[in-house]
């Protein structure tokens, strides 16, 4: 099982290129053994990226990565990892219970019965050809081929875009229940932000590359100040407000809408909350979000 | 046992829906002491929630003194919340049946009802600020 | 690898079957025309060799009705390589990346190298066997009529190179051609292209080098006496006369024939003429100098495979954060 003392994913001023444009950089991550991760940011920032560094089918172009210890893509690492990549990757001409065989003869760890546990979520004729499968039962059937493996790290892109409410409900239920039993690692990206707060412990959001926001979620959360108020005579946001690390910021009428970091002077009056982790990460998605990277000092090694 | 359901727009902080719906499966009689509250791994699987959020609850009731761990075996009920008035053969829950038969006899409808009742309770318990039982 | 060999076989089956009916096809219609053939070979059949063997009719006619065929086979296994590089090593790997399984293959427990094994090594087997089957047919059905008349020679393209030991390593080469092109364009269909040139252009240039390998035989006769017959040998298309020191004169200098090439040959002193062949014994020791070189072109493409799938193997010690990260390196 999981080494206490060792990260489950941790990188080092990671950067990847693909010719000249960076697709992910300086990225510096702890994520503990055991937690749950949501990798969130827009299109093109990198999430699959870093998936695809941390399970070892890209190699770095500067930094490295390590998971669990090992450097990924190592029969060590490769063991204890594994990857549902986001157009779930299943060999079409097998029939299901053939691609499940084929985790079986690859893998040590294999375990029929918690792979067969989510195909049971759905009603998957086991002699049907996977290629024929629709997006929703072939996720399945991908997590089948994942969680029969017992990864000790499971990497996860876009695993519930694919899938109705329904069927995101029990397999983020099948999901959590190993995170329970085993303490699996579960790095996962996600747009489905409502859904991924209820399940996440610890949040990366990734931005054009880098890194924006990182670390547990609940304290992430109360680190930030939604705050609510009267604008200025002019209609604009009160000086005592932009004189704060506003990450975002809107006005309807006399009234504005900000999250900022860290607290706000308690006798302004304004009406306070703590956001809650979709609204804080839609403030950092937010186009017109600051990207000052001093007002961003939560990478994940200061966090965590 | 207990079933959990997570009211997800409800506002109300996850773990803290956890921890009400137990108490209420006390105060009903749901669960009594020496029940097994469901392991973290069912409850997930049957809410996809993470686990930590469970743990909390627990840990929450735990701290509340209703539930007790006993390492390897679970989480245990040790008290319960329910009293005799409340059981479903208590004399006053038989006398409020009755004025509710009475009630419907003498023609009042549900709102007649909630209207009169609302009013009485309100006279006889005067509400106190919101708690968190 | 028992796990990686099950999975080779399950998706290779689809090629396995193709490639054995192939064979069977091939092999029944083999047993059929030879039969046939050898039914009809005059039973009095002399050993009539070369092309200046015994010109019995019935024997040319025979040679005449099968050489047609037996080279068709023989192209059958001339192209083999280029078929089984294109229709098995091209998709091999390409398919990975076109269906983006690839992702799925590489991470698994096994990992790059053990799946390869186990998927090449099956496909090495098959292109093998395959290719020594057609191989053996061509052999078997030719040697009734081999070197005959105006029948397929052994030095004949078509027999040359579809048959013995360098059609079954050229074929291997075939296959790492094509997995090679497939995993460097992670396209099946430009992987096929690559492929059919990387086997085309090194036969042609094998073809042409061959007789270059080994020094031919050199045949004089002296004076007028009759030439060695040419026989089931490879003329190397040198021939002229002997001077009498011993060099050798262009054909040219006297290309007549009866009188007047004995007055010729007295005006200018030739002593004797030449011709130069390769006797069909040679057909083993160039086929052995080709079937290495087939074979060290298959191993070193495998070579390149390996090394371009190959995944990490060393994990670096834990850097510190500001530690250059080449300093790390065990």
């Amino acid at each position: 099982m999981n080494e206490t003392n060792c990260a489950a994913l941790r990188t080092d001023a990671l950067g990847r290129a693909f010719g000249r444009t960076w697709a992910l950089r300086a990225c510096d991550l702890e994520i503990p053994a055991g937690s749950v991760v949501l990798l969130a940011g827009p299109n093109g920032a990198g999430k699959s990226t870093l998936l695809h560094l941390a399970a070892g089918l890209l190699t770095p172009t500067t930094g490295h990565a390590q998971v669990l210890g090992r450097t990924p893509g190592t029969r060590d690492a490769r063991a204890r990892t594994a990857l549902v990549a986001q157009d779930k990757p299943l060999h079409p001409g097998l029939t299901v219970a053939e691609q499940l065989r084929a985790g079986r003869e690859l893998n040590s760890r294999w375990d029929q019965n918690a792979a067969l546990a989510v195909l049971r979520t759905a009603d998957i004729p086991p002699g049907t050809r996977v290629g024929r499968l629709s997006p929703g039962l072939r996720t399945r059937v991908a997590l089948a081929t994942a969680l029969g493996r017992r990864p000790d790290l499971l990497l996860l892109d876009e695993p519930l875009a694919d899938l109705d409410p329904p069927a995101r409900h029990q397999v983020l239920g099948l999901l959590m229940a190993d995170n329970a039993e085993r303490g699996t690692t579960i790095v996962f990206s996600s747009h489905i932000l409502h859904e991924a707060e209820q399940i996440c412990d610890q949040v990366v959001l990734l931005r054009q590359g880098r890194v924006r926001l990182a670390g547990p979620a609940q304290p992430l959360c109360t680190a930030h100040t939604a705050v609510t108020g009267r604008t200025d005579r002019a209609g604009h946001l009160p000086a005592a407000l932009t004189a704060l690390p506003v990450v975002e910021s809107s006005i309807t009428g006399r009234q504005f809408t900000a999250l900022v970091r860290g607290p706000v002077p308690p006798e302004e009056p304004w009406l306070t909350r703590v956001p809650s982790l979709e609204e804080l990460l839609l403030a950092h998605l937010h186009p017109t979000a600051t990207t000052d990277s001093a007002a961003a000092p939560a990478t994940g090694r200061d966090a965590a | 046992m207990i079933a959990f359901r997570i009211e997800r727009s409800s506002g109300v902080a996850t773990y803290l829906q956890l921890v009400h719906q137990v108490k209420q499966a006390l105060l009903l009689g749901v669960l009594e002491p020496g029940d097994r509250l469901p392991t973290a791994k069912d409850v997930v699987a049957a809410t996809a929630i993470n686990p930590n959020t469970v743990l909390k609850a627990y840990r929450e009731l735990e701290r509340e003194g209703l539930v007790e761990p006993r390492p390897g075996l679970g989480t245990f009920v040790r008290r319960s919340l329910a009293r005799e008035q409340l059981a479903p053969d208590s004399p006053l829950r038989a006398e409020l049946t009755t004025w509710f038969t009475r009630a419907r006899a003498a023609g009042l409808d549900r709102d007649d009802v909630v209207a009169l009742s609302t009013a009485l309770l309100d006279q006889h318990f005067p509400p106190t600020t919101e708690n968190d039982a | 690898m028992k796990g990686t060999w099950w999975l080779a076989r399950r998706q290779q089956r689809g090629l396995i079957l193709a490639l054995l009916i192939l064979l069977v096809a091939c092999a029944a219609w083999t047993v059929w025309q030879r039969a046939a053939m050898t039914g009809a070979l005059p039973t009095t059949h002399p050993a009539c060799k070369g092309w200046n063997g015994c010109d019995d009719p019935a024997l040319r006619a025979v040679v005449e009705r099968y050489t047609g065929p037996i080279t068709a086979l023989a192209i059958i296994s001339t192209v083999f390589p280029a078929l089984i590089g294109m229709f098995w090593g091209a998709p091999l790997l390409a398919r990975e990346w076109e269906n983006g399984t690839y992702r799925l293959t590489l991470s698994q427990e096994a990992g790059p190298l053990r799946l390869l094994a186990g998927r090449l090594g099956l496909a090495a087997l098959c292109t093998a066997a395959g290719a020594a089957v057609l191989a053996a047919l061509v052999a078997w059905w030719w040697a009734p009529i081999a070197n005959t008349l105006t029948g397929p020679y052994w030095y004949d393209a078509a027999i040359f190179n579809g048959t013995g030991p360098a059609s079954v390593t050229c074929a291997l080469f075939g296959l790492a051609a094509g997995t090679l092109a497939g995993l460097l364009t992670r396209r099946t269909l430009p992987a096929m292209a690559a492929t059919l040139a990387a086997v085309a252009v090194p036969r042609l240039i094998l073809q042409a080098v061959r007789p270059l390998w080994i020094a031919p035989q050199l045949r004089t006769s002296p004076g007028m006496t009759p030439k060695q017959l040419i026989g089931s040998a490879w003329s190397s298309g040198h021939w002229g006369y002997l001077t009498p020191s011993g060099g050798r004169a262009d054909i040219m200098n006297c290309p007549d024939s009866g009188a007047e090439l004995l007055r010729c040959m007295n005006s200018h002193g030739y002593t004797g003429r030449f011709y130069q062949a390769y006797p069909s014994s040679d057909f083993w020791p160039l086929q052995t100098i080709e079937a290495g070189i087939y074979l060290v072109l298959a191993l070193a493409l495998t070579a390149l495979v390996i090394r371009r799938l190959r995944p990490p193997t060393a994990t670096p010690a834990p850097a510190h954060h500001d530690t250059p990260v080449a300093a790390t390196a065990v």
